[in-house]
């Protein structure tokens, strides 16, 4: 299946291990770069953090348009609020 | 294969999915980060500690003070016989403080959930955003068990003793000077990297597993033994600002049983700050 087209990518495993930042403010920050109605792709092998993007994006009016489970990772395509 | 020596400071996320409802456990979540983890779901029946907020003196860097803890206590609901289960986000290190912090004013009957967040969403358990209300009580606190945490200057005075083991669970590259702070914790940084003369490096995830869960018994006695930490020595664990080093300070002083174990919160953030601290690269 073809992987829809995104504007940035994000990549959380191994995040979290040295006490910097937490996998959300990761993708907050990597959300800052994507224009209104941009895709960024997240993939983590953490459970919580697939619950944590999944609840915030439905939180704060961003979208999941896509989600992948492969050899124990997860990606998720969050898609950017039109008025961000 | 031996057990921990206090098995019953730890409990399973199974254990806390039966006593979910039960009136004599408080579910506490503890986060760094609520808006990242409790606002967006926790466990049922479980209220939120801020740690900014809830453990931390808001004015002097310090942990709470003894009115805050019973303050803090009487609003959730707590009694002295009160079963305490800790769980957080960031790798239980925040809930592993509150721990720490909570039995430093003598709370009896305290415990950490064994993975923490990441284990019981990892399980596919239940998660809900409704907020428990309790009903509040008069707490009273005891006056504060000073023998686990260790001060600037009583570490000061412990370098180059001969009987006492410094644990710097920071990462290597933090223990070698290589990075002091990461920029997003500019209130955390340090005018000098390093670490503290003679203090040995094991990072605190050497103490789990994949799943968060800590290693057995046996791997955490080895690890610790391996590298000179033994139970015969003082020993005082730090990192940066003395969250990590609680999770390892409790591995030391509860799973393994060592008699005299102290975590220094003031940590790096203090120690690479202050002037004329010896330091090691």
């Amino acid at each position: 299946m073809a992987e829809p087209a995104v504007d940035a990518v994000l990549d959380l495993r191994g995040s979290e291990g040295d006490c910097g930042d937490t996998a959300l403010q990761l993708v907050r920050r990597a959300l800052q770069s994507v224009a209104p109605g941009g895709r960024l792709r997240v993939t983590t092998d953490v459970a919580e953090h697939v619950f944590t993007v999944r609840a915030w994006s439905r939180k704060t009016g961003r979208r999941i348009v896509a989600e992948e489970a492969v050899a124990g990772a997860t990606t998720l395509t969050v898609e950017q609020r039109s008025d961000a | 294969m031996s057990e921990y020596a206090h098995p019953e400071v730890l409990v399973s996320t199974a254990w806390v999915s039966e006593h979910q409802n039960d009136p004599a456990v408080r579910l506490l979540e503890v986060d760094y980060d609520p808006s990242g983890a409790y606002e967006l779901g926790h466990l049922a029946g479980a209220a939120l500690v801020d740690w900014k907020r809830d453990i931390n003196d808001q004015v002097r860097r310090d942990v709470l003070s003894r009115a805050d803890m019973e303050q803090l206590m009487g609003r959730l609901g707590v009694s002295a016989d009160t079963t305490l289960v800790l769980y957080g986000d960031m790798r239980n290190w925040f809930a592993a403080f509150a721990l720490w912090t909570f039995q430093i004013y003598g709370h009896g009957d305290v415990r950490l959930m064994n993975g923490g967040r990441r284990k019981w969403a990892e399980e596919g358990r239940p998660m809900t955003e409704d907020v428990p209300a309790f009903t509040p009580t008069t707490y009273r606190a005891r006056g504060a068990d000073l023998g686990i945490r260790a001060t600037h200057q009583m570490v000061r005075g412990l370098v180059g003793s001969a009987d006492v083991s410094l644990v710097d669970v920071r990462s290597p590259a933090e223990y070698r000077g290589e990075i002091s702070t990461p920029a997003e914790y500019p209130n955390e940084g340090a005018q000098r990297a390093g670490h503290i003369p003679g203090a040995v490096s094991i990072p605190w995830a050497e103490a789990i597993r994949d799943d968060d869960t800590f290693k057995p018994a046996d791997e955490l006695r080895a690890l610790y033994a391996g590298k000179g930490v033994t139970p015969d020595r003082t020993v005082v664990t730090y990192c940066r600002i003395g969250e990590r080093s609680s999770h390892t300070w409790f591995v030391l002083k509860w799973l393994l049983g060592y008699p005299v174990v102290a975590n220094y919160d003031g940590s790096w953030s203090e120690w690479g700050n202050s002037v004329g601290a010896p330091i090691e690269k």
